[in-house]
């Protein structure tokens, strides 16, 4: 990999991680925990292909006890075994400025999965959830 | 399958240091806090310092008293509302017994506090009785009766005031 | 004319919204323990909120994100979760507190043990949250809470000595009998229970809440320059109302119904009413203000959606944080510990974690990325930079003086 490269992909990623990521109503669906890259083989620089969202992402980017916890969580809430963060293609961003914006709905998305639970088990049963705001 | 490390490694030198130092300060303060909560009463053992927590114990008693005697005051200008009055004067009641018996669980080090002892726990009994006396005319919202309890209230405070200044 | 009203609005509430439980005891405590030497304690505390508060204000109603949210993007996922640590662990705590303060006012209408309050207090509390518009919320409570103006009367009427009470708080040095190390360790608790930093997650969110536009930003100003400093005079105003009743006869503080009595010493039934209405309102406001900011806190970190504006099944994360944090706050309350020594222990905790909490948002405030030209000016990075060393030197200080001071006894 050439330094010039290297450089602009450092450049990327202080852009992109932690920026909050809106969806096509622009709701909150998360921030850029982390990011997936693909070298490319003709020696250019390497290309974003997936945003990781959500405590499985973050959770090993934090690293130590706190991460491996988080970690916990993520795979606690997946019915699978071995359960990769919640991925969002790159394909699906609309739009970079001070957030991410996407061309999907957050429900969508593979990191919406706590959102939901926590609306069908805990909120839904709430009396006065389904109101809209005065 | 390539991430963020060279971000991960920019982090390294503020990130570790800052979340590991936060999660220990956290410990720390925890810690701090809960052994600043629990302050069990120490022994005293020359007659000084035991004269110093007598001086602490009338000053506590001292402060529940003239609390009261403010009260009473109110009660003779119908100033206050029953259900306050009684709310503070069963905290003025509560501050002065639990002072008395954190005191009467000190162990006295010599004979010579025994009548330390001996002189401030009649003081304290006058004054608890008058505050009781107090706190249940208010909870019967008999404002007259709080308000003759005036009387007694400032003798204990007299007592205990002179107490306080001989420990000096 | 309607947008004069509108300032007034913002500025009364400010006012009104101003005290919480943690001004009112350390207050009540200090006053009648230092009388009013500590005055500047609250001066300092009002000045740093004062510069903080607009800056939070005006990075949210700029970039439309409240600051908490921009936290993270700006210092990076590490030091943004130890600030979410410590900024959530204070406001739970006072959160708890505050519960605790809404049910000591009730028992002092009442003489219903506290106790039994807190747990329709922590209900009523969500309840409020959950169903009361935003604006409506803030604008009642904020205007009843105005009824602790009856202390600045009380005082009025007690005829003291001001020129004594100035030269008190003009003059601060410690009270004969007391250690210096307890003085700035209430120092501290003062100027921690004015800064507290829920109050700025609260502000700023609220502004994205309320939809501030560019053109509200005199608004936002209008509020924090005159309401808050009005607000902390209230504080001083409870202040000398315990130095000019209780330092004279040695009483010390331990119970809000000591915090009360020289309102009603002075006015009388009607004084004693408005007081404890006072307290009630600014009490429950603060709480359904730490409530929503335990939240704001967690919500805006993780990037969940957030907000009253939204419905609740479209914050579904957001709304069990608040209802967790509220079932938890209202246990610690129900241990039974001292809610004026948990006070007490907040405000100090909030003082050591100054730094930590209000860093972020002199880095936000000064990016241009969210702000454009709205920056900081340098005079206002020069002060805020000041007040960041203050907040240091406390910060560190306070471990060690609650340490010395056996937490002020």
């Amino acid at each position: 990999m050439d330094p010039p490269a290297r450089g602009r992909r450092l450049y990327a990623a202080l852009h992109l991680l932690d920026r909050q990521i809106l969806d096509a109503d622009s709701m909150m669906a998360g921030k850029v925990d982390d990011l997936e890259f693909e070298s490319a083989h003709d020696g250019a620089a390497p290309v974003v292909t997936d945003i990781l969202s959500g405590v499985g992402a973050l959770g090993p980017r934090l690293g130590g006890r706190l991460g491996r916890w988080l970690t916990g969580i993520h795979r606690r809430l997946r019915p699978e075994p071995e359960p990769g963060p919640a991925r969002i293609s790159f394909g699906v961003v609309k739009k970079l400025d001070n957030h991410v914006e996407l061309s999907l709905h957050r429900s969508e998305l593979e990191n919406n999965q706590l959102e939901a639970w926590t609306r069908d088990n805990l909120i839904a049963h709430i009396p006065g959830a389904s109101d809209a705001p005065e | 399958m390539l991430t963020t490390e060279a971000r991960r490694q920019s982090e390294v030198l503020l990130g570790v240091r800052s979340a590991a130092t936060g999660r220990r300060l956290l410990i720390l303060v925890l810690l701090v806090v809960s052994a600043s909560c629990v302050q069990p009463v120490g022994p005293a053992r020359t007659f000084d310092s035991y004269k110093h927590k007598a001086k602490d114990t009338a000053e506590t008693a001292l402060s529940s008293v003239e609390t009261a005697r403010l009260g009473a005051r109110a009660a003779k200008r119908d100033d206050v509302f029953p259900s306050f009055l009684s709310v503070l004067l069963g905290e003025a009641e509560d501050e002065a017994m639990s002072a008395q018996s954190t005191f009467d669980s000190v162990q006295p080090p010599n004979k010579r506090s025994d009548r330390l002892r001996d002189r401030l726990d009649a003081l304290l009994v006058r004054a608890t009785d008058a505050l009781s006396q107090a706190r249940i005319a208010a909870r019967r919202a008999d404002l007259d009766e709080v308000a003759r309890q005036a009387r007694p209230l400032a003798r204990s405070s007299r007592e205990l005031n002179r107490f306080v200044e001989a420990q000096k | 004319m309607k947008k004069l009203l509108g300032v007034t609005l913002g500025i009364l509430t400010a006012i009104g919204g101003f005290l919480d439980i943690g001004d009112i005891v350390t207050a009540a405590v200090t006053g009648a323990r230092f009388r009013m030497s500590l005055a500047w304690a609250v001066a300092l505390g009002v000045v740093g909120i004062v510069i903080y508060a607009e800056m939070a204000g005006r990075v949210a109603t700029v970039s439309h994100r409240p600051v908490f949210d921009l936290v993270r993007e700006r210092v990076g996922a590490r030091l943004g979760l130890a600030n979410l640590l410590a900024s959530y662990l204070v406001t739970f705590l006072t959160l708890a507190a505050e519960v605790a303060g809404v049910a000591l006012a009730l028992q002092l209408a009442s003489d219903v043990n506290y106790l039994l309050w807190i747990p329709l207090v922590g209900f009523l509390v969500w309840l409020v949250i959950w169903r009361v518009k935003f604006e409506t919320m803030e604008n009642v409570f904020g205007l009843i809470g105005l009824a602790l103006i009856v202390m600045a009367v009380a005082l009025w009427q007690l005829h003291p000595d001001w020129s004594s009470l100035w030269h008190s708080a003009s003059h601060p040095e410690v009270t004969s009998g007391e250690g210096t190390p307890t003085y700035f360790y209430y120092a501290i608790a003062l100027f921690g229970a004015t800064m507290t930093p829920y109050e700025v997650f609260f502000f700023s969110s609220g502004a994205v809440e309320e939809r501030w536009q560019r053109n509200d930003l005199m608004l936002n100003r209008a509020n924090v320059y005159l309401g808050f400093p009005l607000g902390g005079l209230l504080t001083l105003t409870l202040m000398a109302l315990t130095a000019v009743v209780f330092a004279p006869m040695n009483i010390t503080v331990e119970h809000l119904s000591q915090a009360a009595l020289p309102t009603s010493l002075a006015l009388g039934k009607v004084g004693l009413a408005l007081i404890i209405i006072g307290f009630f309102a600014a009490t429950f406001s603060a709480a359904l203000e730490t409530g929503l900011s335990a939240g704001y806190t967690i919500s805006q970190y993780f990037g969940w959606q957030w907000g009253k504006f939204v419905r609740p099944l479209g914050a579904a994360r957001f709304h069990a944080v608040v209802l967790i944090s509220l079932v938890g706050a209202v246990l610690l309350a129900l241990t039974a510990i001292d809610p004026v020594k948990l006070t007490e222990y907040t405000v100090v905790l909030a003082a050591a974690a100054l730094p930590l909490t209000y860093f972020p948002i002199l880095v936000v405030a000064n990016d241009p990325d969210f702000m454009g030209d709205k920056v900081n000016s340098r005079f206002s990075n020069a002060i805020a930079s000041i007040y960041m060393v203050i907040l240091v030197v406390v910060s560190l200080a306070t471990i060690p003086l609650m340490i010395a001071t056996k937490a002020g006894a």
